[in-house]
């Protein structure tokens, strides 16, 4: 829903791309974005 | 939207999508997708809590960091900033989520209050949605590599 509501016209609400990217922007966010989908997966199809 | 200003491919031209020259199918593409498809389906008959269900989640979980900082893939630029009116929406979802989380663990996922593992556990009981819940997994660290 936030999704199809960020991605209007003039919107300013970010896009789950346009945050991510920001978040992702230092090492240390990256890092942190990607073990948590790396727990994610750990989680739902390990266990 | 909030980051309309950064150009998504900064080398292409704005303006209409380039075609591929000559129609050729993406047969590379296409290969990887089936590999990717493959690998879920046979990741997705293994018994959870062994070692065999332990690797398969930790091997893309190594590809993903290798490419992601080994050999880094064709990154999107990022936004220089990003409006914190509009991430509060997403925040507030968030943080939403995680107290849900932690509320249902604590109480041990009641009926009336149950987790999202709680929830998602029984549908993954079938191998199809499983295969396609981990195809799905897969995609998005490709993705996140690219961020």
């Amino acid at each position: 829903m936030l999704e199809f509501l960020a991605r209007r016209e003039g919107s300013r609400i970010p896009t789950l791309g346009e945050w991510l990217g920001y978040v992702m922007r230092p090492r240390a966010g990256r890092l942190l974005i990607l073990l948590g989908w790396l727990w994610l997966g750990w989680h739902y199809f390990s266990r | 939207m909030a980051a309309d200003d950064v150009p998504r491919w900064p080398e292409r031209p704005p303006g209409r999508l380039q075609v591929r020259a000559g129609g050729r199918l993406p047969v590379r593409k296409i290969a990887i997708g089936a590999g990717l498809a493959a690998y879920s389906w046979i990741a997705a008959s293994t018994v959870p809590f062994t070692r065999n269900a332990l690797l398969v989640v930790l091997l893309p979980g190594t590809v993903v960091a290798v490419l992601a900082y080994g050999r880094p893939v064709r990154r999107i630029p990022p936004p220089d900033s990003i409006d914190v009116a509009g991430f509060s929406y997403w925040a507030v979802c968030i943080i939403a989520l995680f107290e849900w989380e932690a509320a249902a663990f604590r109480d041990n996922s009641l009926w009336w209050h149950p987790s999202l593992t709680a929830l998602i556990d029984p549908m993954l009981g079938a191998r199809p949605v499983k295969a396609a819940g981990i195809l799905v997994w897969l995609v998005t660290g490709w993705a996140l590599a690219r961020r």
